[in-house]
């Protein structure tokens, strides 16, 4: 009787054992792995044919993110070069000194392969380089940089990512400066709607929003930048035109490479953006994402070293919208672009 | 009697103002430069390159005048031929109808050039066009004179913040539109 039972038993965890991987299943691996080869370096996420057919990728130099079916379990090396966030079904990694991305999808067995090649300043290309102390080296001096080199660049600490609760949106021109003209409209005008829709879409979701301009008043660029400082903002979102028909584009600002003189550098503005660059990225990385989602238009992120950015002690972006007429007469294209650019910010709150 | 010291703001302001308001040359009229249209070979003839705004970067055209042995005349056949446009069926963002007003050399090689308010008021661009406009305006001149150091913009002979709301004047072409674009980053989704 006792060794029945003891049959018994031992059948039934075999069963409950073999059960298990059917149970275990619903929520898949995905394997992150990643080699490099002079300034190539590959990312390959493996998982099964489902989660990779399924999966949607968005790429840009600034970071790659891809969203699963389904929720997964992640595997991947501690070495690994670039910061990972995970939320939910979205994997994204932020990518830091990269000049191209290309994405593609293979078979058997089924995985999403990412080859970017690597901005010569992270591999040490003989880029000239200004010293702290003004005086001029190149990265060659100190030898062709090593993996390990790269590594240790990459993995510094970004800047942490406070809470949006303070907004600032600038709607560009005003007054007598016009922006873009066409026969229907004037970009002032457009802009400042799309403000005023963009602030009521953040007041929605509770952030306390705040605009340089309610009216069609001129104000200097200066002055925007002061009023704008002047409350402490987590966020500041200019608003222009693209003359562009079909393209929205986010710029972020260059500050890093700007040829200032050091003492023209130190009594102005130029230095305030320098700790949010990498936030700033971010943000116009994910608002580009909602943007292209919602519009399916083209969307380019640019890095220019414009004042109304580099000026700002908070993360700051520029959008340029396309088809200046249509966005002025419209009031659907207005909702759409306030509810895609806000949902844009909540995407980044929540990486 | 009291001096300031020459590492004081007291010592360099009044230099830096004196500089700025009393320029060191008369202003240089504006003349029209024809495009040589007869037989180049038996001319004395000079070549420029011209760097102009054209989509999403700026392009380099070379353009071919007349010798000219004054400086000035040099300087004035750059503006005159960028505001021209670049001409070969090219679409640029470069406002119609600017006359160039004069020109300034300060000591420090700085270069003023004072243009009509058309430059203003004839721009329609965004952020990227007026950066390329500025760009292009600093490179032709550059590529084509030895001594100048910088270049700064005047209107209707005041300084001005923005030409057209986006890139900041206040500071010197060489501040204001030394990063090289390097092009767009286009987001794609899968």
């Amino acid at each position: 009787m006792y060794s029945v039972m003891k049959k018994t038993a031992f059948i039934l965890i075999i069963v409950l054992f073999s059960a298990f991987p059917l149970f275990a299943g619903n929520i898949p691996d995905v394997s992150l792995r990643f080699s490099s080869q002079g300034d190539q370096v590959r990312i390959v996420l493996q998982s099964d044919d489902n989660s990779i057919n399924d999966a949607s990728a968005a790429t840009s130099t600034s970071g790659i993110r891809v969203t699963f079916p389904s929720e997964f379990e992640l595997r991947k090396p501690d070495n690994f070069i670039f910061g990972i966030v995970r939320q939910g079904r979205s994997l994204t990694i932020n990518l830091r000194d990269v000049t191209d991305v290309k994405a593609s999808r293979l078979t058997a067995p089924s995985r999403m392969v990412f080859d970017l090649t690597m901005g010569r300043t992270a591999i040490g290309g003989g880029v000239p380089q200004v010293s702290p102390s003004g005086g001029q080296g190149t990265a060659q001096q100190s030898g062709q940089r090593s993996l390990g080199d790269i590594l240790q660049r990459l993995l510094q600490k970004t800047p942490e990512k406070p809470p949006i609760k303070v907004i600032v949106i600038d709607p560009g021109h005003g007054g007598y400066d016009y922006g873009i003209v066409t026969q229907e409209s004037k970009e002032k005008d457009v802009d400042l709607t799309l403000a005023k829709s963009l602030g009521a879409a953040f007041s929605k979701q509770g952030a306390t929003v705040f605009l340089t301009r309610r009216s069609d008043q001129y104000d200097s660029i200066g002055k925007r930048v002061d009023l704008a400082n002047a409350k402490k903002p987590d966020l500041f979102i200019s608003i222009h035109a693209s003359s562009s028909t079909d393209r929205f584009a986010v710029y972020v600002s260059t500050v890093n490479e700007l040829n200032v003189d050091p003492v023209m550098k130190q009594y102005s503005m130029f230095s305030a953006q320098n700790s949010y660059f990498d936030n700033s990225r971010k943000i116009a990385l994910a608002i580009g994402e909602s943007l292209k989602k919602e519009f399916g238009n083209t969307v380019v992120i640019r890095e220019l070293p414009l004042p109304i950015l580099y000026s700002m002690d908070a993360p700051a972006v520029l959008i340029e919208y396309p088809s200046m007429d249509l966005f002025g007469r419209a009031q659907s294209m207005q909702s759409k672009f306030a509810s895609s650019v806000a949902e844009g910010i909540s995407s980044y709150e929540n990486q | 009697m009291k001096t300031s010291k020459p590492g004081s703001p007291k010592f360099w302001i009044p230099l830096l103002l004196g500089r700025y308001f009393r320029p060191q040359k008369q202003p240089v009229t504006a003349t029209a430069v024809p495009v040589p249209t007869g037989n180049a070979q038996e001319e004395d003839l000079f070549n420029l390159r011209m760097f102009y705004p054209v989509g999403n970067r700026l392009e380099m055209i070379e353009k071919v005048l007349p010798r000219r042995t004054k400086k000035s005349a040099v300087i004035e056949a750059v503006i005159e031929e960028y505001f021209k446009g670049p001409g070969q069926g090219l679409t640029s963002c470069i406002p119609q109808n600017v006359k160039l007003l004069g020109l300034y050399k300060g000591a420090d090689q700085i270069l003023y050039v004072d243009l009509s308010d058309e430059v203003r008021r004839n721009f329609q661009g965004d952020a990227l066009q007026e950066y390329l406009l500025l760009r292009g305006l600093y490179e032709s001149l550059i590529s084509n004179l030895e001594d100048i150091s910088d270049i700064k913009i005047l209107v209707d002979g005041r300084e001005i913040e923005t030409l057209g709301g986006h890139v900041y004047l206040k500071y010197t072409l060489k501040t204001a539109v030394s990063y090289e674009y390097k092009g767009d980053e286009e987001i794609s989704l899968e």
